[in-house]
């Protein structure tokens, strides 16, 4: 991969757009092992996915730092850890931020009732935001 | 908290973070779907709970205990050199009396030169049990005398608050001993806030009590989501799934731990307060075999710069809280005191010399204790750096002769089976002071 993206530097004088395409589409990165979401990464997508509103405050946060991340509070240069391992001791919270979310107990978070999600849920379930609680506490859902 | 009234603001305490200390981290995936019922050989008797073995092959169940005394111990009241005749002299006010048969107001006797203060009085048994050893003139190389600086220098696990690793020092015995599969409650802190030792520890639970292990919900029947949760989790072979099939054993671990189980034993009584209840709540957690390793119990109100008190007053009913709440945890443990050790410390110690208000300033070296079944206690450990002007450092303080990773490191090598290099950044000579 890294002969490819060197050539390919080279021949494109520098084109950082065609260094790049060999490494994005080796088979180092297409077959490589899944990641598990960091909780930041967890917080973001289950807030898109119920197309809920937040302040991104303390509510939140304080959820974020029970999941082992407490925002931008890593010293060392590496960023968090992408280790699956590193995560997997604080599911508990995880599960705690889907039942507060659904539940509305997150101060400055406030879940939509009109998002495409919910309406949908709604012609599934009789218990809407308990499905969707439990999509998100799901097993599938850690993983991007 | 009670020292930053002393200090103003925050200012001081910063990370200088450097790159030069890389952390490495055996990602092992050995285990991996696995789950718990593969363990099923080491099951606790208690509870059903799993222990990985590997992890049990590395420890052999022991539990490190970290009791951080914040705001600088004074450590020449709690073990004063009494055989130094000048220390009364440096405190005429507050220097307790030398050891005097049927006082309780004088020291208690160690070795013929250190007494330990009348209000550690509950210690005096374990140390005479060989139970318990003392580290004097301890401390780190931070020259600040600022508790934000030396505290972050020892959370940090650092020689002092300059440059060195980032992250705390038992975040960096979690990452270089970790394996997939390991409990949850590896690294429990008791109380609301994790101390900076576990700073970028993400694996680590803060747990106000054992009964906040638990999914939280006011809408929603708890025994039908733990049904659902079981359900999903238990048919993948992913290490989220494995995960999550442990975490619902501790907190259902937790759960059925009933008032007996919680009771302590052996007529141990604890102090109610946030050090008695900590400790209590680990030597529970230390009972129901949830793979605990590391446990971190906090303790404020240490920066006595005014009317300290000599053998009554406000430092003495702090250490009568330390010596209730240490022997009753010892007591309580009973034989499993033989797989854990409890480290005592503080992030400096104060001045030689009392103040004019009756209390202590900010000093360089204090004292530690180490307890434990397999600690050679009945001793006090560390060179005694001496009290006169000449053998003092600064404006007047104990020099510090040990450097505290020392005693840490010896307990990582010795108790968790893990190379103090991979936590602090020198490998450091052991005191001996734990059985080998």
């Amino acid at each position: 991969m890294r002969g490819e993206a060197e050539r390919a530097f080279l021949a494109t004088k520098g084109d950082i757009r065609e260094t790049l395409r060999p490494i994005l589409q080796s088979k180092e990165i297409l077959d490589g092992p899944p990641i598990l979401r960091r909780p930041f990464d967890f917080i973001v997508a289950a807030i898109r996915a119920t197309g809920a509103q937040t302040d991104g405050n303390a509510g939140i946060q304080a959820h974020l730092t029970a999941m082992g991340q407490p925002l931008n509070q890593w010293l060392m240069p590496d960023g968090y850890t992408e280790s699956a391992g590193a995560w997997t001791g604080t599911l508990l919270a995880r599960w705690n931020f889907a039942l507060a979310l659904v539940e509305g107990r997150i101060p400055g978070t406030k879940l939509s009732d009109t998002s495409r999600t919910q309406q949908t849920l709604a012609h599934l379930s009789q218990h809407p935001n308990e499905s969707l609680a439990i999509a998100l506490m799901s097993p599938e859902y850690q993983w991007r | 908290m009670s020292w930053t009234t002393c200090e103003g603001s925050e200012a001081g305490y910063r990370h200088r973070a450097s790159g030069a200390f890389a952390v490495s981290r055996r990602q092992l995936m050995v285990g991996v779907g696995m789950g718990t019922l593969g363990w099923a050989s080491s099951r606790s008797a208690l509870a059903g709970m799993t222990v990985n073995p590997r992890r049990a092959d590395r420890t052999h169940g022991n539990v490190l205990v970290v009791v951080f005394l914040r705001g600088g111990m004074d450590g020449l009241s709690a073990v004063t050199p009494y055989g130094e005749e000048r220390i009364y002299s440096m405190r005429p006010n507050l220097a307790v009396a030398a050891p005097k048969v049927n006082s309780k107001d004088s020291l208690i006797d160690l070795d013929g030169f250190f007494g330990l203060h009348p209000s550690l009085a509950p210690l005096s048994d374990l140390y005479a049990a060989k139970q318990m050893a003392v580290i004097h003139a301890i401390g780190s190389q931070d020259q600040t005398r600022s508790h934000f600086e030396a505290m972050a220098a020892m959370d940090r696990g650092a020689a002092d608050d300059g440059l060195g690793p980032a992250g705390g020092w038992i975040t960096r015995y979690l990452l270089a001993s970790g394996q997939t599969g390991d409990s949850p409650l590896r690294a429990v802190s008791f109380g609301t806030v994790m101390p900076d030792s576990l700073r970028g520890a993400t694996n680590a639970t803060a747990l106000p009590s054992l009964d906040s292990y638990r999914l939280t919900s006011d809408k929603h029947d708890l025994a039908e989501l733990t049904a659902t949760i079981r359900r999903l989790y238990g048919k993948g072979q992913d290490v989220a799934s494995t995960a999550g099939m442990e975490t619902l054993e501790v907190i259902e671990t937790l759960n059925r731990l009933n008032p007996d189980e919680r009771a302590p034993r052996h007529g141990a009584k604890y102090p109610t307060t946030g050090m008695g209840t900590g400790l209590q709540q680990a030597a529970t957690l230390i009972r129901a075999k949830v793979g605990m390793e590391v446990a971190t119990v906090d303790v404020g109100g240490w920066d006595t710069h005014v009317a300290q008190g000599t053998s009554i007053g406000w430092l003495p009913t702090r250490l009568e809280e330390v010596g209730q709440a240490l022997s009753a945890f010892m007591q309580d443990l009973g034989p499993d005191a033989d797989s854990v050790t409890t480290v005592v410390m503080s992030e400096f110690g104060r001045r030689a010399y009392e103040n004019g208000g009756l209390g202590t300033d900010h000093g360089r070296g204090g004292c530690a204790f180490v307890l434990g079944g397999e600690v050679q206690g009945g001793k006090v450990y560390g060179p005694w750096p001496g009290l006169k002007p000449e053998q003092l450092d600064g404006p007047g303080d104990l020099r510090v002769t040990t450097d505290y990773r020392a005693v840490l490191g010896e307990v990582l090598t010795g108790r968790l089976g893990t190379d103090p290099r991979s936590v602090f950044e020198a490998g450091l000579n052991p005191l001996g002071l734990l059985k080998t």
